[in-house]
């Protein structure tokens, strides 16, 4: 597994080849973001984001079989769409999903990892938790904001928030390519839609049942 | 003190009004649009001016007779204003994706209109311009509130409201037949010379008198204002047909086809809408001319040869003269029945002189909003197999200018019906717990076309910020 220095990365912007072809779009000024001779790409800060807000629900449950436990994700956060010239702050340990504003495909033999910039980070701005991006990935990366800091801070559509660092990936194509049908495969909602994949999903609930039943004796 | 609990009552209704419109003012409207802003302010205005007339009624040097006067006068902007509200809802950020607000408004630009405009969307399958005109009543005002005359000047007058149905909101190509609503904007603008066709408006008034001869009912100047009014009325939905065709292409073409569908399988016609299945007959003639044409194009790209009845097979087809008038003197009055009925073949003919005026007009004051055939086959052969593939058409790389050139929100309608017709079978579901197989590849599909409006409306933006 290799770093792609940024004039690869270029290249595989303009690569005739669809299937090889990477995706990083609009990339609003190239040149400032994806500066020559480094290992990176910039990202910009998107124009949705999804408030955490406070409510009634004792838990968020994957089983929201019990009362007080939201059936959809959704009902957990409030939008707010900001378009450019506009701003959102981020108050002192608040947290918040946002988007990149690029869309973003991924071939099959490049995977990335997305890294908060230094000087955000450095104000007590966390950008991404969940940091892979699997080969085939297409759609908006949704970025997990955290203010660590003790000052509020103010956002901007448009401003680069964080880096892509791309790798080669080896190994057999279809084994390692992120199924189109993925959850996060061409998404452009931040809102989780569900926390395992469907086999977990009915396994686990399963053991839920039995667990219970055993219990009611 | 009759008059005192008047004017405490409509004081009330006053303060109400204003909270709710600082409520209204609260909201985010699509694209940060002020056409809704400058409306709210204006409605806040007229609530002033009724304040102030209010406090002038107290005046103890005024006649029992004057202060009630000025009390009326209070209640009745109250109502105006009242009224006003309702002409706002359905125009917040919930109700219309934000997305196509910036993209509509450079429509609007570049056909030349200047009035304020915002859109809105309702609970109707219904799309609709509509004008309000407060000029008149502002005129007659006596003393109108500072706010009042600042939020009037701040409006171009009359204000435009296009209304599309709220269902749009998931269906994003059909958001086309807003070009026919735009069209209705500048249709006084076109002026096609129809006097080459007199002789066939000879024939079709000849054939109509017959016809309410036999029913009793004698020739008349008002029947001669209804047939005008009828007439015009038809030239002007062929003429915004015409607008919306030139600007969208083929995705108009499918959009309306796809309105008739929903709206009904009646023949369309009545006193304000010429025949539907006349108005797609039109279209597909005008798609098949030239070449390439864009039904050569369409079928080159996707393999579906665009035919009348390809998106709107129940649409139904307008029946003879005869039981057209039957039917129709069911719904409408034996005169208006027997003008639709008779004039069809009018429209018909004329029809082909509205469309090429419009071209004209359009080429004259905005000839790069005019979508081509060649633009048609450049976005289908770059940005379809993209679409498939989960890429959103948001801009293409021009080897020439050596830079990225942002699709266009015609482009992105286009190409989405393509992969729409053609290709849903190669999108991904979306995955949402709701609906079935189809519907949650519609949802991916829509999705993904918001996605490409609303980043070729970034890239468009901040290029024109460098």
């Amino acid at each position: 597994m290799t770093v792609i220095r940024t004039d690869e990365i270029l290249a595989r912007l303009r690569t005739a080849d669809f299937k090889k072809r990477l995706v990083l779009s609009p990339l609003l000024n190239e040149e400032e973001q994806a500066k020559p001779g480094q290992a990176a790409v910039d990202m910009r800060l998107g124009f949705d984001f999804c408030l955490v807000t406070a409510s009634s629900f004792g838990s968020i449950s994957e089983f929201p079989k019990e009362e007080g436990q939201p059936h959809s994700f959704s009902k957990l956060y409030r939008r707010e769409y900001v378009p450019f010239g506009s701003s959102i702050v981020i108050h002192p340990h608040q947290f918040m999903l946002a988007q990149t504003l690029e869309y973003i495909r991924l071939p099959d033999d490049l995977m990335a990892y997305v890294v908060g910039r230094s000087t955000w980070g450095r104000l007590g701005l966390i950008v991404a938790t969940a940091i892979g991006i699997h080969p085939g990935f297409a759609g908006c990366l949704t970025l997990e904001l955290r203010n660590l800091g003790e000052t509020p801070l103010t956002l901007f559509p448009g401003q680069t928030v964080a880096q892509l660092f791309f790798h080669s990936v080896s190994g057999k194509k279809n084994k390692i390519k992120a199924p189109l049908e993925a959850q996060y495969s061409g998404s452009v909602d931040m809102v989780p839609k569900k926390i395992s994949s469907n086999k977990t999903h009915d396994i686990l609930e399963k053991l839920i049942d039995r667990f219970k039943s055993s219990s009611s004796i | 003190m009759s008059i005192n609990a008047a004017r405490h009552s409509c004081s009330f209704f006053l303060a109400r009004l204003e909270g709710e419109i600082g409520k209204l003012r609260e909201f985010s409207f699509p694209g940060h649009h002020t056409g809704p802003r400058k409306w709210l302010n204006f409605i806040s205005g007229v609530l002033d001016t009724a304040s102030q007339y209010l406090e002038a009624s107290q005046d103890q040097a005024l006649t029992t007779d004057q202060a009630s006067k000025l009390v009326r006068e209070a209640e009745t902007l109250g109502h105006n204003a009242y009224k006003f509200l309702q002409y706002v809802s359905g125009a917040d950020a919930a109700q219309i994706p934000h997305q196509v607000v910036a993209p509509f408004q450079r429509w609007v630009d570049a056909l030349g209109i200047k009035n304020t405009i915002f859109f809105r969307a309702e609970h109707q399958p219904n799309y609709e311009l509509s004008w309000y005109d407060a000029s008149s009543r502002f005129m007659a005002l006596n003393s109108p509130s500072q706010s009042l005359i600042e939020a009037f000047n701040k409006i171009s007058w009359p204000i435009l409201r296009v209304t599309v149905p709220s269902q749009a909101m998931g269906m994003l190509p059909h958001f086309a037949v807003v070009g026919h609503e735009l069209g209705h904007a500048i249709q006084d603008q076109v002026k096609p010379n129809l006097s080459a066709h007199d002789a066939v408006l000879q024939d079709c008034y000849t054939q109509l008198q017959a016809r309410l001869l036999t029913a009793g009912i004698p020739k008349s100047a008002s029947i001669d204002v209804r047939i005008n009014q009828i007439l015009s009325s038809w030239v002007n939905e062929i003429k915004a047909d015409a607008i919306g065709y030139y600007i969208v292409g083929p995705a108009f073409f499918f959009a309306l086809c796809g309105f008739l569908e929903l709206a009904g399988h009646g023949y369309g016609i009545s006193p304000t809408h010429p025949p539907s299945d006349m108005r797609r007959k039109l279209l597909v003639a005008q798609l098949s001319a030239g070449s390439p044409s864009f039904v050569e194009v369409f079928e080159r790209r996707t393999g579906l040869k665009i035919e009348e009845s390809t998106n709107s097979p129940h649409v139904l087809a307008c029946p003879q003269t005869e039981p057209l008038f039957l039917e129709l003197e069911t719904v409408y009055s034996k005169v208006d029945a027997a003008i639709c009925a008779e004039f069809v073949p009018y429209a018909q003919t004329v029809a082909p002189d509205i469309f090429a005026a419009s071209h004209s007009y359009l080429t004259g004051i905005c000839p790069d909003l005019v979508y081509s055939p060649e633009l048609l086959d450049f976005d289908l052969q770059i940005h379809l197999d993209g679409l498939c593939a989960l890429v959103p058409p948001i801009e293409h790389w021009d080897k020439n200018a050596g830079k990225p050139v942002p699709s266009g929100f015609t482009s992105v309608l286009n190409v989405g019906w393509a992969a729409l017709l053609t290709r849903l079978e190669q999108i991904p579901s979306a995955p949402i717990p709701q609906g079935g197989e189809a519907s949650k590849k519609m949802e991916r599909l829509h999705e993904l076309l918001l996605k490409a409006v609303e980043l070729s409306e970034a890239r468009r933006l901040w290029e024109e910020h460098q």
